[in-house]
């Protein structure tokens, strides 16, 4: 389906769900709450807030959906917003809880007789997590958006409402960061990867 | 070294594609004639590759989650609006600014105790009276607290009270000992 007829089709719902169609609600959560998921367990790193957020994401969107204007951005953009945003104030609220104990056993218990490959996977996974948890809020936000969520910087700049270079900037400097946080882990791709082209 | 560390800052603006051809192909020229650029080149392409390949899985819902949380959704939105009630006290600036200045005033009470306080008569709080006696119409008298009144002429003489106020009066005159008029 192409780009255009997608995003009408995402309009024509958001014009039923307006007009009391229910279904459209659903159809809209459907086709965000994984995205959306994502997003804030990225940023919170704790499934039980990430859940949290994305509850009340749907709840403020849907009941503030006559406010959303399609001139000014995406409704994915709209979302995504709007999620970052109550990320913020969690993350706010939970700044001086040092641990869940609950999450260390969430860590601890994939790696129960799993086969090899997705053991390496999900092995992978943990350390880029715990290299997450070592970045600021800010650098953290815009690590994610950018790779997990593949944005680009203008749309990073609409969603974390600061300037693209400032957006750039703030991948850069995660990105430095996470190499020297990830580098060990790293050595054995290196290896492997050997002489490339540039 | 000076441009090896130039390549070291914009690795990553190479990397992620947003280098203009002009400095890209001086980027590649230099790349390719210096080693430790390469190995440095490759140690970040292997970081983007890492976050590019495993950042997508990590939060990965289940199905069971996200039905939980619609169902919650939409018991949220069925609910009718709360309404906000605000504590009578926040209910306006003036009403906080009052318990403020209340408290400013009692504060001296808190702190040292009613019975420290340095003594005097304040004139708010001692109710007078007026006395007239029917019998000698000028004994007029400006008499203290209630209970001290005295009127100047005999026991027998009926004393009718006509005023008992409590407004704030000047202390000298509700203090002072009733005294006959000539």
């Amino acid at each position: 389906m192409k780009l255009e007829e997608m995003l009408m089709n995402e309009l024509d719902t958001i014009r039923r769900c307006l007009a009391g169609d229910q279904n459209g609600y659903a159809e809209l959560y459907n086709d965000y709450a994984g995205g959306l998921y994502r997003l804030c367990y990225g940023l919170l790193l704790h499934r039980q807030d990430a859940e949290d957020v994305l509850q009340e994401t749907f709840v403020y969107a849907f009941k503030s959906l006559k406010r959303y204007d399609a001139q000014r951005a995406s409704f994915k953009t709209w979302l995504y917003t709007i999620a970052v945003s109550r990320c913020r104030n969690m993350h706010r609220r939970k700044q001086f809880q040092i641990f869940d104990i609950n999450q260390v056993f969430d860590l601890a218990s994939p790696f129960e007789e799993q086969p090899e490959s997705q053991f390496a996977q999900q092995n992978a996974r943990h350390v880029v997590e715990r290299a997450l948890r070592e970045l600021s809020p800010i650098l953290r936000e815009a690590v994610v958006l950018r790779y997990a969520h593949g944005l680009t910087y203008r749309e990073m700049a609409e969603m974390l409402d600061c300037p693209q270079k400032t957006a750039e900037s703030r991948v850069r400097l995660a990105h430095e960061k996470l190499r020297t946080l990830l580098q060990p882990n790293l050595l054995e791709e290196l290896l492997v990867l050997g002489h490339e082209n540039l | 070294m000076k441009t090896c560390n130039l390549i070291r800052k914009h690795a990553f603006r190479y990397l992620s594609g947003e280098m203009p051809p002009r400095q890209r192909r001086l980027f590649v020229r230099h790349v390719e004639r210096c080693p430790h650029c390469q190995a440095e080149l490759r140690r970040q392409r292997a970081v983007v590759y890492e976050l590019q390949a495993t950042l997508p899985r990590v939060g990965r819902p289940q199905r069971d989650q996200l039905a939980r949380v619609w169902g919650n959704v939409q018991q949220q939105l069925t609910q009718p609006p709360r309404q906000t009630t605000r504590p009578l006290l926040y209910q306006s600036w003036g009403a906080a600014m009052m318990m403020v200045v209340m408290f400013m005033l009692l504060l001296p009470l808190v702190v040292r105790g009613a019975d420290q306080l340095p003594h005097f008569t304040p004139a708010i709080y001692l109710p007078t009276a007026v006395a007239v006696t029917t019998e000698r119409p000028n004994a007029i008298v400006l008499s203290g607290p209630l209970q001290q009144a005295t009127t100047p002429t005999s026991t027998n003489t009926p004393t009718r009270w006509i005023a008992v106020a409590v407004a704030p009066t000047m202390a000298h005159m509700a203090a002072s000992t009733p005294t006959p008029l000539p």
